[in-house]
């Protein structure tokens, strides 16, 4: 069952692939297609997915931890509610900068790793936006991301 | 010989000496920290290698990933953790040993054997690279694709359980490497109109993503509490001679098994660790002790995997083919410098080449007297950093890395996707390092197969009239017959 999901991803995968190697421009006079390789590949994964999804349970010694994996539906949610949370944290960066939205996942992310000393989680919300901004954009003078909706420390400091 | 100016000048450079000793360090602790490995490492500090000297930048990377294979096994052998997939051979009869009192043995033992392996595989590199150098210089676009197609074929069919999903692993990143638009014709591919995709996906936020973040996303499905190490109050930490003599017939065996499995590309370390481990015990006369704690079991698979880090850098800087993940994110900074890595490298760079490797020489040196005096007291370091805190600090550095490398919030999108994707793939046993090596590879690949094809009024014939061509094309077949042998037999033996 497990496979045959992960044959269709994979061949749903290949298709668009292929689909979109079919979309690029034929070579000019003297040229070679820029379309080969990714037409290749999508149909290579096309036929893979296929057979992932016909042949019989393809043995490996970590399908018992898959399914041990899969039962831990719990661990799942943490990641998947990780990746949002993370999405959410990069558009926060874009609109209010670094320092603000880093005081905020900072704390998050000891307390989805079971950190629950609120003293902890507070020196943290200081600590980690102040270490990373002087270690990036002080020493190795990486240009900080300019905030596109409010810069709360301009703002504050009514620079 | 080059190498020998090339060692004075590392030798009399007191901020390179120093920098070769932090990565040593450096290179010890992640390696021997359960849950982070030094690919994922590297791949962290390769945007901040931006800012610094090109041999800087190598020398500390390059003698991170030498310290940081030897780091694995501190790991294996106090925590039962192997700290790299190399040392889960060592942790076979290191932890046994640890659990008799003799950690500080073990250790000992696979200090010394990593520094033979590793300085036997680095001297095959140094007398070998400049004949294989002339070599790659005869080779045309055909013979390059031909290579890089067996390269592709190998690591994806080699690595793993499973040759299906070895492939795909890689064709998934050829096709992430064809995202943004074709250097040859400027035509769009899978962009969709937007101008970040016309960039292509970058190297580094990709590595970030699947090394780094993947781990995190690992570490947090799994919820594994901190290893604790044994109580070490009563281990003997003293090693003589009459103990390691018996395990030098093993550490040469395995040191040569290694160099000649580093050179192929695609095959690392772990694997020449368990072959290593295997032929060791196959030929040991104490063969009853291999698995309850003999310092032979030891000794193998440590020389066998440090062994593989010289060699594997061979294909990478003659042929620009990277042999392991470590060589795929170092091939990230020789990019980043603007160094051509290939047959020219030889021709062009000569200088930093030797001097590279009298750095990784001296870094062998520092992670052997690091190691050897002081591996318990780093362990005692690593034991006190809960990874409650760790694995949060390594999510946040992994964000600014990965916007530093081109001050890019696309490149963090990417880094987080990646992430994700990393995660699925270990958790389906996808091929992470088929993955990765392959979106390297692609381009190269790409081009040197159209120029071929431009050269050619044959079309695709042209790799079959050119007999090194064929001959590569023909390894690469070989080897997904065999390997597909190797597994049917494996499973009959089994069922």
């Amino acid at each position: 069952m497990r496979n045959r999901a992960e044959g269709v991803v994979i061949a749903l995968i290949g298709l668009a692939a292929t689909a979109g190697a079919l979309a690029i421009p034929g070579p000019g006079r003297g040229d070679t297609w820029a379309g080969f390789l990714p037409l290749t590949a999508g149909l290579f994964l096309s036929a893979a997915g296929l057979r992932l999804v016909l042949a019989p349970i393809i043995a490996s010694r970590s399908d018992t931890r898959a399914e041990a994996g899969r039962s831990q539906m719990a661990g799942t949610l943490r990641v998947l509610g990780l990746f949002v949370v993370a999405l959410c944290y990069i558009w926060a960066i874009g609109a209010f900068g670094y320092e603000f939205p880093t005081a905020a996942m900072a704390p998050f992310a000891l307390w989805l790793f079971g950190l629950r000393s609120p003293l902890g989680l507070v020196a943290s919300a200081i600590l980690a936006p102040a270490m990373l901004h002087i270690l990036f954009f002080r020493l190795l003078g990486v240009f900080p991301p300019f905030p596109t909706v409010l810069d709360p420390i301009r703002a504050l400091t009514g620079g | 010989m080059d190498i020998f100016p090339a060692l004075a000048n590392v030798l009399t450079d007191p901020v390179l000496l120093s920098a070769i000793v932090l990565a040593a360090v450096v290179g010890m602790l992640v390696g021997a920290t359960p849950g982070l490995t030094a690919a994922a490492a590297i791949a962290m500090l390769l945007p901040l290698t931006y800012y610094m000297d090109p041999l800087f930048a190598l020398a500390f990377l390059y003698v991170m990933g030498k310290s940081g294979r030897y780091g694995g096994s501190i790991a294996a052998i106090l925590f039962n953790t192997p700290g790299t997939a190399a040392s889960a051979a060592t942790q076979i009869d290191g932890y046994p040993l640890a659990s008799q009192g003799k950690a500080g043995k073990a250790m000992k033992v696979a200090t010394l054997s990593s520094v033979i392996g590793d300085l036997m595989g680095d001297v095959l590199l140094i007398l070998a690279i400049g004949w294989i150098a002339l070599v790659a210089l005869r080779l045309g676009p055909p013979e390059t694709f031909a290579i890089y197609f067996a390269a592709f074929v190998v690591i994806g069919s080699v690595i793993g359980n499973s040759i299906l999903k070895g492939m795909i692993s890689a064709f998934l990143g050829v096709l992430l490497a064809m995202v943004g638009l074709d250097p040859i014709s400027g035509a769009a591919r899978y962009t969709f109109g937007t101008f970040e995709l016309a960039g292509g996906i970058g190297l580094v936020p990709l590595m970030i993503g699947v090394f780094v973040l993947a781990e995190v996303f690992v570490r947090l499905e799994q919820g594994n509490p901190a290893a604790r190490p044994r109580d070490r109050k009563s281990d003997d930490d003293t090693l003589c001679w009459r103990e390691f003599r018996p395990c030098l017939p093993h550490v040469f065996r395995s040191g040569a098994i290694g160099a000649g499995i580093g050179v192929l590309p695609g095959l690392g370390s772990a694997i020449a660790a368990f072959v290593a481990y295997g032929e060791g015990k196959r030929r040991a006369s104490n063969r009853a002790k291999w698995g309850h704690g003999a310092l032979e079991g030891v000794a193998a698979p440590e020389a066998a995997n440090n062994a593989v880090s010289g060699p594997s850098m061979a294909p990478l800087l003659v042929l620009g083919i990277p042999g392991s993940t470590i060589g795929a994110i170092l091939m990230g900074v020789f990019l980043i410098h603007g160094i051509q890595i290939g047959p020219t490298l030889f021709l062009t760079s000569r200088d930093l080449v030797y001097q590279l490797f009298a750095c990784g020489l001296v870094g062998i040196a520092a992670y052997g007297l690091i190691g050897y005096f002081g591996a318990s007291r780093l362990a005692g370091l690593i034991v006190r950093i809960p990874t409650g805190i760790l694995y949060p600090v390594i999510c946040l550095t992994a964000f600014i890395a990965a916007y530093s490398a081109r001050s890019s919030m696309f490149d963090v999108q990417v880094m987080v996707c990646a992430g994700l994707l990393g995660w699925l793939m270990r958790r389906y046993d996808y091929n992470i390092a088929a993955f990765v090596i392959a979106f390297v590879l692609a381009r190269g690949a790409e081009l040197s197969f159209r120029q071929s094809l431009l050269l050619s009024d044959s079309g695709l014939l042209i790799f079959a009239e050119r007999p090194i061509a064929l001959g590569f094309m023909l390894l690469g077949f070989a080897a997904i017959f065999w390997r597909g042998f190797s597994l049917r037999r494996e499973r009959r033996r089994n069922a």
